[in-house]
This record gives structure tokens, sequence and C-alpha cells, in this order.
């Protein structure tokens, strides 16, 4: 299923969460034609932000994502404070969280390359199309490939021609 | 390539690949595959699945316009 990215965002927003966006729906803002079904932040990992972030997502029902009904997982601060990162599914859908990107670092690296984008009540940050297009090529997979080839495509039309 | 060579080539009963037929490039592709999201759509009646596309589309109508995009110098 996609996920209600609006509803995803509003919560963690309302939630007070410290969070960057990546992955495919920050690519899709920055005008790739790519859309994904999932959403992807990288969360800061202090303790008062892992305490926000479980509070946040505990009416939704977090759970492991492709994992077996019925196993022991509960979401708390402390799940969350002996894990990093969690792929969940939730009562509003598929929401990747990432204590540390592969190739962009954690939440306090990836700060300086994220802009905020507000409207239509919420505020988030939104990852740099530069440091997405790293992080894509970062994790390395071929289906990535189209993706990646269009954000340089899109970055090529921001930036000033070299003369 | 010329038109003799594609009607050769139907002649011949070569219309491509099947679906089914195995390709390495495609397989490399499945590795990263994450199934668990195709599962739950699968799962899905069409008019879950076009409400939930209705959805994502307005929200990257709405927001997209938000995202700064630096104007391309001459």
């Amino acid at each position: 299923m996609i996920t209600d990215f609006e509803k995803a965002l509003a919560t963690l927003t309302a939630g007070g969460v410290e969070f960057i966006l990546i992955g495919g729906v920050a690519g899709a803002l920055h005008g790739s034609s790519f859309l994904t079904q999932d959403l992807d932040i990288v969360y800061a990992r202090n303790t008062q932000n892992i305490r926000r972030l479980a509070s946040a997502l505990r009416a939704h029902q977090p759970y492991l994502r492709g994992a077996p009904e019925g196993l022991p997982f509960t979401w708390d601060e402390r799940t969350i404070a002996n894990g990093l990162n969690f792929t969940l599914t939730t009562g509003f859908g598929d929401l990747v969280l990432l204590g540390e990107a592969t190739g962009g670092g954690r939440y306090e690296d990836l700060l300086p390359h994220s802009s905020v984008v507000t409207g239509f009540g919420v505020s988030f940050r939104l990852l740099d199309l530069d440091k997405l297009i790293v992080l894509k090529r970062a994790a390395g997979r071929p289906k990535d490939l189209a993706v990646i080839a269009e954000l340089q495509r899109i970055l090529e039309t921001r930036k000033p021609r070299q003369s | 390539m010329d038109s003799d060579e594609l009607l050769d080539g139907a002649a011949c009963g070569d219309l491509g690949p099947t679906a089914e037929a195995f390709d390495p490039v495609l397989e490399v592709f499945k590795r990263d595959l994450d199934f668990s999201l195709v599962e739950k759509n699968l799962r899905l009646s069409t008019d879950q699945r076009a409400q939930q596309l209705v959805n994502a589309t307005r929200f990257l109508s709405r927001f997209r316009p938000l995202v700064a995009q630096p104007a391309r110098e001459p």
C-alpha cells in the first residue's frame, strides 16, 4: 500500500519529532517522476527525540514490516534506543526510520544539507537534492540507477552551467 | 535494421522474450525488491489502490511547489 504521506508527516510534526525526509518521497518532492510507496526519514537519536518518536507513533501501532504476525514487538523508547534503523508498517502506511543513513550519517550530519518545507499545517526538513543523490549512490542498488539518473538531470537544470 | 530484417525475424517466430524468460540483468534488479510492499498492494482492491494514488498525487501536487528550486542561470 502507498503510505499516506501527508498523515505520516503530520503525525511526526505534531509529535515534535526531529527528522529529515529522505528517500523516494524526497526525490519526488524535488521533481522526480518516480512514485514511491513508503516514507523514509532520518531521525535524531537524542533521548528527548526518541521519546517524542515513540510517543508520536504509538497510536498508529507500528510493527516490523514483513515480520510474521504475533512477534513480541513493543514500540517504546527502549526499543528505539536499543535499535537504530526500523522498517515499519503503521496505521498510515509504511515508514522507514533511520538512525543512520548509508553515505550520509546521522541526523546531525545531514542537518546542514536539509531545508525546511512548511505548508498545509506541517513543517518538516527535506534533504537537499545533492545529498539525496549521494545517499542513493551510496546505497548501491541497481534499481535506483534510473532514479539517480533522473535526479542528476534535475540537478543539472538547477545549477548554473560551467563555461 | 531494415524492414526486410524485421519481416525475417517475424517469419522465424522470433517475437521477443516471453514474460518469464530468464534475464540475468532482471535477476540483479530483483535482488533489491522489497516485495513486502507489493504484497500489501495485492491485498487491496483496485478502488483502494486508486484512492492511494490519488492521495499520493495530491500530496506531491501540494508540497512540490513549496520546495525551493534555485533558478538556472542563462
